[in-house]
């Protein structure tokens, strides 16, 4: 795997599921702050990365 | 006792991912936090993660890295044994010029030029870093801080 965003994407995933069972009791809570940090990271990820493309090196 | 049960939690936490939470009676916590650990982990061995060591040249950065490192328990050191050949931490004399000569410098020059090396070494400081904060949480809950 060399796509820099699969390697986002599962970084996200893993951070944001443990901070959901870290931060959060209920089922739905966990849910619900798993999705929304995981869709946080993915999209400031991105509109940083496209802030930054004028910019490569 | 809440002091003996707070150690024993956070020295099981330090032992393996999750075992802390599974100690206190947290079942799904502990397998949830095993698997994310353990996965994170994983992939910082298959992506060739560089085991952070002393380097006098950088001596608070790369303190802080080995923390992080360390932080994953003994697991990391059976890697880390793996890798170099010998538990190594701290990065030897003669390695602190351009051309490294010992097994580790070599490695870690080797590791240096992997295109995958950069994102392994991610994942194996946030394994470590979520463990650590893994022991805080098994701390709060066995004060009684946390539910």
């Amino acid at each position: 795997m060399q796509s820099h965003f699969l390697h986002m994407v599962t970084f996200s995933g893993l951070v944001s599921t443990f901070f959901a069972f870290l931060s959060r009791n209920e089922r739905k809570a966990r849910l619900r702050f798993g999705l929304a940090m995981a869709a946080c990271m993915i999209a400031l990820t991105l509109a940083l990365a496209w802030v930054m493309y004028p910019f490569p090196r | 006792m809440n002091g003996a049960r707070a150690t024993i939690a956070c020295v099981l936490a330090w032992l393996a991912p999750g075992a802390g939470h599974l100690y206190l009676g947290r079942r799904l916590r502990a397998a949830v936090f095993f698997v994310v650990v353990m996965t994170t982990f994983s992939l910082g061995l298959a992506f060739e993660g560089k085991p952070s060591v002393i380097d006098r040249r950088q001596p608070l950065l790369s303190y802080l890295q080995v923390f992080a490192n360390v932080g994953t328990g003994p697991m990391e050191a059976v890697a880390r044994e793996k890798i170099f050949g010998q538990l190594a931490y701290r990065l030897p004399p003669e390695d602190a010029g351009p051309d490294p000569h010992s097994t580790i410098g070599l490695e870690l020059r080797r590791r240096t030029q992997s295109e995958k090396t950069p994102y392994g070494t991610a994942y194996l400081w946030t394994a470590g870093l979520m463990n650590i904060l893994l022991i805080l949480d098994a701390f709060d809950i066995a004060i009684g801080r946390k539910q």
